[in-house]
Order: structure tokens, then sequence, then C-alpha cells
């Protein structure tokens, strides 16, 4: 070994010394677990903060199958399937509807969700960015397109009223596919199916493992209401209540309406 | 469904306080900043959290957690929080106030030359430097962590080195083997 190697050995050991010796000024203190179990259940609750409104301009061959969703009339709109040929494209969402209805007084109310697949590096990631703004979509927690790579990002919007030009987004959320729901987890929120109004709570937007068999919202007046899963790609009606697989997602999803006069109370998850 | 809430959660304190003084010095190294370190644990932990279930069935949850760590100090340094550029004198974490003998005032120095010639290294520099001498970690492992190539480790950990032993206190520390 010649003496500069032998320097250049000795030196990269030293510093090696040196950062340890410097590590050691920090001052540690106890572990504040309280703190961070509070910070994870903030940041799992952000996933289902309302985010600020955002208008979504239903454009382009995306937003065919949201307006197929609510002109087809009470009770016989069926979300088409979507394609499995469509090779993933991070610029553009897979879009499903996740329910709709039409209220006594004639307005109508749409949820679905938009699932973006996870670019594969940073380049994909800016350009998906980029196509989220178009769609009126920002993830919470993303300032460039780095932060998006190997993550999916899904938004639930929920559009209310006569006319059917909007979706504000309700939930949103950026996480890896792994990070999929398993067993009888459930993660779910009610909201005033009346974007102006301050209540009751009635629509329910909730997420389940895409194991899950059935969901059963209960409403405080003590009645219920069971979804059942229906398997991927399946036509079924969107104004039927029911878990469904969104393309994209790693998750199961589902909307549920309390009846007029009472509030989501609860949801129950049926495992096989 | 509750008790398998309240055993994960047991089981995640358990891990944050095993792990706690570990990432403290690792994020203080990358900070170079007491308050700083304290945050970036913070958040690493919080996402940890959201996570656990799938970071307690990895193989080497250690991986997971420096991964969250980097992109998470990555991150805060692309929003220029420029308190990571440079320590401050008043600092808690920086020690100028050891001074029971002379020694150990030109330890608190050698320190505080160390972490802010570290501090002045771009972030993927630093980053690089502290886990492969810090963390003691393979290039390989580096990689994992910085969510970069092997060869990216490998010229950011040169760089960072280069300009470590460039700086006129640390190159006569190191010359001299270090302090002991």
């Amino acid at each position: 070994m010649s003496a500069d190697r032998e320097n250049h050995d000795m030196t990269q050991h030293d510093i090696a010394l040196l950062l340890a010796d410097a590590a050691d000024e920090v001052e540690i203190g106890i572990a504040p677990t309280q703190a961070l179990i509070r910070g994870g259940r903030r940041r799992k609750a952000r996933r289902w903060a309302v985010a600020a409104a955002a208008a979504l301009v239903v454009a382009g061959s995306t937003g065919a199958l949201a307006v197929t969703g609510l002109s087809g009339g009470d009770g016989q709109q069926v979300a088409a399937p979507p394609s499995p040929s469509v090779v993933q494209d991070v610029g553009r969402p897979y879009r499903t509807t996740l329910g709709t209805g039409r209220e006594p007084d004639g307005n109508y109310w749409w949820v679905y969700i938009d699932v973006w697949a996870a670019p594969r590096d940073a380049a994909e990631g800016a350009a998906q960015l980029a196509a989220m703004g178009e769609y009126g979509e920002a993830p919470i927690d993303v300032t460039e397109g780095s932060d998006l790579v190997g993550k999916i990002s899904y938004f639930v919007l929920r559009s209310y009223g006569a006319a059917k030009s909007q979706g504000t987004v309700k939930i949103q959320g950026t996480a890896p596919a792994s990070e999929a729901l398993s067993g009888n987890d459930n993660e779910s929120g009610a909201m005033p199916l009346d974007p102006d109004s301050n209540g009751p709570n009635r629509l329910v937007i909730g997420s389940v493992a895409k194991t899950a068999q059935a969901v059963t919202c209960r409403w405080k007046d003590g009645t219920t209401t069971k979804l059942d899963r229906v398997p991927a790609r399946t036509d079924v009606s969107v104004d039927r209540p029911a878990i469904r697989t969104p393309e994209g997602s790693p998750n199961a999803w589902f909307v549920c309406l309390a009846p007029q006069g009472t509030e989501f109370a609860s949801a129950e998850v049926t495992v096989p | 469904m509750g008790d398998r809430k309240q055993a994960g959660n047991t089981e995640f304190q358990a891990f944050a306080i095993g792990r706690y003084p570990r990432l403290m010095r690792t994020a203080f190294l990358l900070t170079g900043e007491q308050h700083a370190a304290e945050d970036l644990v913070q958040s690493t932990l919080e996402q940890v959290y959201v996570a656990w279930r799938r970071v307690a069935a990895a193989d080497e949850p250690e991986a997971y957690v420096r991964r969250v760590m980097i992109n998470a100090h990555a991150r805060r340094y692309r929003r220029k929080l420029r308190e990571f550029l440079a320590p401050k004198g008043d600092d808690r974490g920086l020690a100028y106030e050891i001074a029971d003998t002379g020694d150990r005032i030109a330890q608190a120095d050698d320190r505080h030359a160390l972490l802010k010639a570290l501090a002045e290294l771009p972030p993927r520099q630093r980053e690089a430097v502290v886990l492969r001498y810090w963390e003691d970690l393979t290039e390989t492992q580096a990689a994992e962590a910085m969510g970069c190539s092997v060869g990216a480790v490998k010229s950011n950990t040169a760089k960072g080195i280069a300009k470590l032993r460039a700086i006129p206190g640390l190159a006569d520390m190191v010359t001299h083997g270090g302090r002991k």
C-alpha cells in the first residue's frame, strides 16, 4: 500500500471518528413517543382532511366517464369498466365513480376517485405534477415531481347540485402502492351532502382492504346500510351502494348516504 | 381491532425509544442543529408510524427509516429552510460553553469546525458522507437510502470528503490522526 493510500485511508477513518465525536454533541433526551403517535395520527388524518376547494374541469377523455355517470337518469347509470388495455400513463388519472344519486329536491350528487399511477422517475413525476395541476388536483406535501416517484396518488372528489360540471377534492393521499389496507382496516369519514350546509353528515366515503367482503354503515337513528363488494371491472350501477375497486388503487372504496334526517355513526367491515 | 391498534402503538413506541438516540445523532449530522435534528427525527418517526405495519413487517426496518429520514431531509432542504446551512452560534448543540479544560475547548472547536464544514456541503454530499462514515453503510445501502445509484453515492462521497479534507482545521486534524 502506498503512503498516499495509507494517508487517504487514515483520513477517512479519522473523519468517521470525528463524525462520531460530533454526533455525541447532540442532546438526545427522551423519545417523545406520545407526540410522535399524535403526529402520525394527524398525518393519517390529513389524507382525510377536506382539501381546499379546487374546481375540477371535467374535460378530455378522462371526464367522459364522469359525465356518463350522471346523465343516464335515476337508477340506471352504469360505470363503464376501465379498459385493462390502457398502458399505465402517469399523465392522466384512472377515474372511477364511487357513487351517485339524486336527492328529492332534484339535486344530483356524485363521488368519484382519480387514481394516478406511480411515476418511475423524477421526469415522470414532474410531468404528473403538472398534469395534476391541470385537473385541479394538488397533492399535499408535494413540492416537486421527485416527491411522487414510486407513489400512487388519489383524489376523491364530490360534486353536488343541478349542474354536474365541477367536483371538489374531499380526500387526498399520496403513498407507495405497497401501503395497502388489510383485514378489517377501515378509513372513513362523513360530511354533509350539500357543500353549502353544515350538516348533517350524511355522505360517508371510506377506504377498506380489497379483500373486504362487506361494509355496514350505521346511522345515528339506529338504521344501517350494508354494502357488498363488487369485483373490479364489473358493471355495477353506480347509484347502488357498493364496495368498489378503482383501477390503479391499492385499496377498495365505498360511498354510502345516510337517509334524510339522520347522519353517520360508524362503519364496520366484514372480512372473509 | 382496538387491541390490534393498541399492540401496534406499543410496538411502535418500543421501536421509537430504541432507535431515537441513533436517529438523533444522524439527524444532527445531517442538519447541524439541535432543533432541526429534533424536527427531522419527529417528522421521520411520524411517517414511520403511518406505515408502521409495513415497517414492522420489513426485514430491515432501519433501512426504511433511513430512507424516510433522507427523503425528509432532502425535501426540507429543497424548501430552502436555511437553518440547515450553517450551525448557529447560540445553538446548544454546538457546545461552545464547554470550557473546563483547554483540551475540551479545542475538542469542541474541532467538532464545531466539522459540523460547520458538513453544513457547507451540498445536501447530497452531506447525506452520502454521513451515511457512509457515520452510519457505516455500504455504497449499496447508502444508494438505497438516498434513492440513487451506487455511482452517485461514490461521486457524492468523494466530493464531500475532498471538501472536508480541504478545510484547513480539519486537514490538520486528520493529518495527525484525529483528536483522541
